[in-house]
């Protein structure tokens, strides 16, 4: 029973961790690209 | 708790790699990582400060003593790139490392491999950016905020911009792989508001670097388009505007000043429950009130500004808001204050480098305070009031934090305890010499002495050798932290326990000390009541 928890609880972590980076990965590149769209609406 | 301890041991079949190349540079260990992040940042906290006494060496008496002008600014531009993003920045990921996953319960950080990368990016970034100070036509010399047209004049800036962007980069999956670990990788019961104050603290410095090191990526980007590849992005000869510049910049640059203070937060939150006995006062406020600070620090950038000439609204705005931030940042301090109320304290050497942070922080608040009013900012702009501003906020403030960690956890670390009659040796000599050093800054700023500048007049003479003695001898001091550390870990013969600490509480203090090569492959169990927080549902 306890081996089978681990064994969820890690799957869950790992399907977690993908998404998380692919979410802030997508914010990254989001903010390098709005430096340069501040200076095309500014102008 | 006592449950985890024990998996723990049993867990820690398999040690360390015992060839030094495969431990130390292939590691996707978080605690070797973590090492190497906190050896890394030492050393430049060394260079950066020998470029601190040269500066101070050459302040010393009014009139060119030792260095020409150029290498006087590249000094200065260089000891904060370095203390910046060399020591500041490294040490706290370097903590972050050691320490996230031990208060979470988590194995490792959720990405080891990319943590092995981000860190061993650095080492190569600062070559580069260092090796410029070598090259024909010298390094850097514009300052650490590179504001065109003068930085586009330096020979150096490819290099100095590759290095920042590897720098960003460093930092950018530092924080994707933060972020993970604490969003996946929490043992079951570790419910969000039951971690740590330092790992929130943490968790919330993360998104702030998410959030503006692209946006230093991409001004730096624009900086060397303009200068190699022809765009007019801040040559208003060709359309452009160099204050749009200094928008971007200081998009970046204020965030990036928390990012270097909230981690210091959760240090601080972690080190005086511990010594005082008691759980933290307000745990919920503590960490509302970081999130606060985070996000004030998004609408804050232009009070770096205010002698550029924005609109008066924009002037106005800007002056609110910053004063603004003095709430929740209060919020910490009362809370702090209120923690130590009524506790048995002892002071052991982290709780009096957190006791002096406490004070002298908020000196250094104040100041800013002071720097937020438009009408005295006028007076105060690019002058020594404010180099001893920021100096309050980073050194008393950021580095005393991370002294003050690297104490409280050494003993974790090394499972040896330092010598605590050279700690407060180093205390005292720390804390007295810092206020030679920077107190008089102020009364320089006031009566108007300019910032980067090798020559001044001869009415700043008194305060400025006053400063130049505090300079050395705090640089001096450091050194006993130096001998401090080498004993504590290789030659200390008084072994740590445990807990190390009789106030500790909190999941990193029931791992053996020193800390396994591998904890919580099993995840433990939480028992509220033993987080150093207290039961914050009760």
């Amino acid at each position: 029973m306890t081996q089978q928890m681990t064994e969820q609880y890690l799957a869950n972590s790992r399907r977690g961790v993908r998404r998380t980076v692919t979410i802030l990965v997508g914010v990254v590149v989001a903010f390098f690209l709005l430096s340069f769209l501040q200076i095309l609406l500014m102008k | 708790m006592s449950h985890a301890a024990t998996h723990d041991q049993h867990d820690d079949h398999h040690g360390a790699p015992k060839n030094f190349f495969q431990r130390w540079c292939m590691s996707t260990n978080h605690k070797d990582i973590g090492t190497l992040y906190l050896i890394f940042a030492l050393t430049m906290f060394f260079i950066g400060g020998s470029f601190a006494m040269v500066i101070r060496a050459e302040l010393f008496k009014p009139g060119l003593q030792l260095v020409q002008p150029y290498f006087f600014n590249e000094m200065t531009t260089m000891h904060a790139l370095v203390m910046i993003f060399g020591a500041i920045m490294p040490a706290f990921v370097g903590l972050g490392n050691w320490m996230i996953p031990l208060m979470v319960g988590a194995p490792d950080m959720a990405l080891p491999r990319m943590n092995n990368l981000s860190f061993w990016i650095l080492p190569f970034a600062f070559t580069l950016l260092l090796s410029t100070l070598f090259m024909p036509g010298g390094g850097p010399a514009g300052g650490w905020t590179m504001y065109p047209p003068l930085s586009l004049q330096s020979d150096s800036l490819a290099y100095v911009v590759f290095a920042i962007h590897l720098m960003g980069i460093s930092s950018i999956m530092g924080a994707i792989n933060i972020i993970a670990t604490i969003l996946n990788m929490r043992a079951p019961g570790m419910d969000l508001l039951k971690m740590p104050v330092f790992v929130w603290s943490w968790l919330i410095t993360a998104f702030l670097l998410i959030a503006v090191m692209p946006v230093l990526a991409g001004a730096v980007t624009m900086l060397l388009t303009d200068k190699y590849f022809g765009t007019n992005f801040f040559n208003p000869g060709g359309g452009g505007d160099p204050v749009l510049y200094q928008h971007i910049f200081w998009f970046f640059g204020h965030p990036e000043v928390y990012i270097m203070i909230l981690p210091a937060f959760g240090i601080i939150s972690e080190v005086i429950p511990t010594f005082a006995r008691k759980p933290i006062f307000g745990y919920k406020a503590m960490v509302f009130a970081i999130a606060s600070i985070a996000f004030l620090s998004f609408i804050v950038w232009a009070h770096h500004m205010f002698a550029v000439g924005l609109p008066l609204g924009a002037d106005i705005f800007f002056m609110y808001a910053t004063m603004l931030i003095a709430v929740p940042t209060g919020v910490k301090v009362f809370n702090w204050v209120a923690t130590m109320w009524g506790g048995s304290m002892t002071f052991e050497t982290p709780m009096l480098f957190a006791v002096a942070f406490v004070i002298l922080f908020t000196i250094g608040g104040f100041s800013g305070l002071m720097l937020a009013l438009v009408p005295a900012d006028f007076q105060y702009q690019d002058t020594y009031f404010v180099v001893a501003h920021f100096h309050y906020v980073l050194v008393t403030g950021a580095l005393f934090a991370i002294i003050s960690a690297t104490y409280y956890w050494l003993p974790k670390w090394s499972g040896r305890m330092y010598s605590e009659f050279w700690g407060k040796v180093h205390f005292w000599n720390s804390v007295v010499w810092v206020n030679v050093l920077f107190f008089p800054q102020h009364f320089l700023g006031l009566a108007g002495m300019p910032r980067r500048i090798p020559d001044y007049n001869v009415a700043f003479a008194n305060f400025n050798m006053i400063s130049s003695i505090g300079g050395f001898l705090f640089g001096a001091s450091q050194l006993i932290f130096l001998g401090v550390l080498i004993h504590g870990v290789f030659f200390s013969k008084k072994k740590a326990t445990d807990r190390v600490w009789e106030g500790a509480k909190g999941l990193e203090w029931t791992v053996p000390s020193p800390a396994p090569h591998h904890t919580f492959e099993v995840p433990p169990v939480i028992h509220d009541e033993e987080l150093a927080h207290g039961n914050v549902n009760a």
